[in-house]
């Protein structure tokens, strides 16, 4: 399962339709505070979870901050969607992945090929 | 944002400049005034020719060397040191050159006309003051020997030099004074030119970063859309091409619905630059018309509906019962459009009301939000350009929405404010004239 975290409804749909199509089960949640609480809730690990960082109630750096304190998800690969320029994009951790914004769509296509279906 | 001259700069500066003027002239006559008075009096006692010339000298020395501070002291500029020095080191050698080599009394007018006029070089430092000096210390000197003599006092000698040196070494300190006070004034002059200058500079770079950062957020707002509309081709292409099943039909006449919602997302977009570049040429057209209010915000909810649904809002209608205004219809469901979408964007899952209600020949709308309201500081400057009150860059938008609201509302001759009273989130109340002249343009 892939966590797909999105605040833009039409995106969010979009990248999840995108990722079904690659043939994995996906889950979606609107911020990070609805992902943690999705994250806790299901049985099921995600093998990657797909964040945006710009996001109402708890943005993509909370959600990274708070994640890395759950020893159970610490290690769950991020791959980091976002617009941002270079200099803000830096001081993400050394295990996020970034992937920038306008989508490049073959680029997130491999990204999801490296995770069994 | 528009670049302006602080009015205020000027005239706090002219003001201390008189404070700072009056002292100046208030200090010369004081000092002056008690100088004269006591060798005035040592001169009524003492009427010894001999003497007289003595003090006389004595005196002139003693002018000099305090007007000489005094002015030192007050004038603008710093004093320079050096020259001011070598000229009264001159000044004095070559008054004690003339009383060695030609007697007392005959160097006497000499020695005295060039420490007066060294003094005044020291008070009014600059060369194009010179002449004027030269010229006014002859001219003092000439005028007093000549009354003195025409009058033909005994003692003439002592009296003319008395009166002569007296009167125009009060004179050169308050033309001392004058001429500093001169120097102040233009130095102030250029001082509140900076300022001012500084002043707009500082507008200037305020505006040019509110600019670049609104360049950056609009191209960051562009770009989602774009990247959706990006998604959802591959996605439209990829199901054209796996299949023609049931399913991948849905996905393709899902995702084209999608697709048209992204376009009318970037028309929106597009739609309040143009606006925003209207208002700042004043170009805001009104077409009016006479509108049903309740019926309008009907729509505009109805139009909202599935938005407000997404969002988990519950829309609430408290309406004054048939309000017809003379209004642009078009642009009045821009105000109502954008007080919703501002509602959606910042109080998500909490319910909103929509509250009207008529006063004389004026309609009140309300629209209330329960979300995190607009803290007191930032009740005025979202009505601004660009601003986004304190939201970061998490909530979407150009921060043109209140912007061009509040020009639509002024447009129709209305006002806008957020009420302070309510706590319970954010309340835009808008005042709108049922009717309003038809004079369109903004001032």
């Amino acid at each position: 399962m892939i966590l797909v975290v999105d605040d833009d409804n039409d995106r969010r749909e979009a990248i999840a339709e995108l990722i079904k199509m690659s043939g994995h089960n996906v889950q979606s949640a609107i911020h990070g505070k609805d992902a943690l609480e999705m994250l806790l809730k299901t049985s099921e690990k995600p093998k990657l979870i797909l964040l945006d960082l710009m996001m109402p109630v708890m943005n993509g750096w909370e959600f990274m901050t708070e994640i890395k304190r759950l020893p159970q998800f610490a290690d769950i690969p991020i791959l980091v969607v976002s617009a941002l320029d270079d200099t803000k994009l830096t001081q993400l951790g050394a295990k996020v992945e970034v992937l920038k914004k306008p989508i490049d769509i073959p680029l997130l296509l491999k990204n999801l090929a490296k995770y069994e279906a | 944002m528009s670049i302006q001259w602080d009015a205020t700069l000027e005239s706090r500066f002219q003001e201390k400049l008189e404070r700072e003027s009056a002292s100046s002239y208030r200090t010369i006559l004081l000092v002056m005034i008690p100088f004269f008075a006591l060798f005035a009096s040592v001169d009524f006692v003492l009427q010894t020719h001999e003497l007289f010339l003595k003090l006389l000298y004595v005196r002139a020395a003693a002018i000099a060397v305090l007007s000489t501070a005094f002015i030192w002291v007050r004038r603008p500029e710093p004093p320079k040191w050096i020259p001011d020095a070598l000229i009264l080191v001159l000044a004095f050698s070559l008054t004690l050159f003339a009383v060695l080599t030609q007697g007392y009394e005959s160097s006497f007018h000499f020695g005295m006309s060039l420490v007066v006029f060294c003094v005044s070089l020291l008070f009014s430092w600059g060369p194009g003051r010179v002449a004027k000096w030269v010229l006014f210390i002859s001219l003092t000197y000439l005028v007093s020997v000549t009354v003195a003599a025409h009058f033909k006092i005994e003692n003439t000698v002592a009296y003319t030099n008395n009166i002569a040196f007296l009167s125009g070494s009060c004179l050169i300190a308050i033309w001392g004074a004058w001429l500093s006070d001169q120097l102040r004034r233009e130095s102030f002059r250029q001082l509140v030119e900076l300022e001012s200058q500084q002043a707009i500079n500082r507008q200037v770079t305020q505006a040019l970063h509110a600019r670049d950062e609104f360049i950056s957020i609009a191209s960051h707002e562009l770009k989602t859309p774009i990247t959706i509309m990006q998604l959802q081709a591959w996605l439209l292409k990829e199901s054209i091409e796996k299949s023609d099943s049931a399913e991948h039909q849905n996905i393709v006449r899902k995702f084209v619905q999608k697709n048209e919602g992204q376009i009318e997302r970037l028309l929106r977009l597009v739609k309040d630059m143009l606006d925003l570049s209207r208002i700042a040429s004043g170009k805001i057209q009104l077409e009016t018309s006479e509108v049903q209010l309740n019926a309008l915000i009907d729509e505009v909810g109805e139009r909202y509906s599935a938005q407000l649904k997404d969002a988990g809002m519950h829309l609430t209608l408290r309406l004054a019962p048939e309000v017809t205004g003379q209004w642009d219809r078009m642009r009045i469901e821009q105000v109502l459009s954008n007080l919703f979408a501002n509602a959606i964007k910042y109080a998500p899952q909490k319910p909103i009301e929509v509250f009207t209600k008529q006063v004389k020949d004026q309609i009140m709308i309300e629209v209330r939000d329960h979300g995190p309201g607009v803290p007191a500081e930032h009740r005025e400057k979202i009505f601004d350009r660009y601003d986004r009150g304190n939201a970061d860059l998490s909530v979407a938008g150009l921060g043109l929405g209140l912007y061009i609201t509040k020009h639509i509302v002024e447009a129709h001759k209305g006002t806008i404010l957020v009420d302070p009273n309510y706590q319970d989130g954010a309340s835009f109340r808008v005042s709108l004239p049922l009717k309003f002249s038809a004079d369109l343009e903004r001032p």
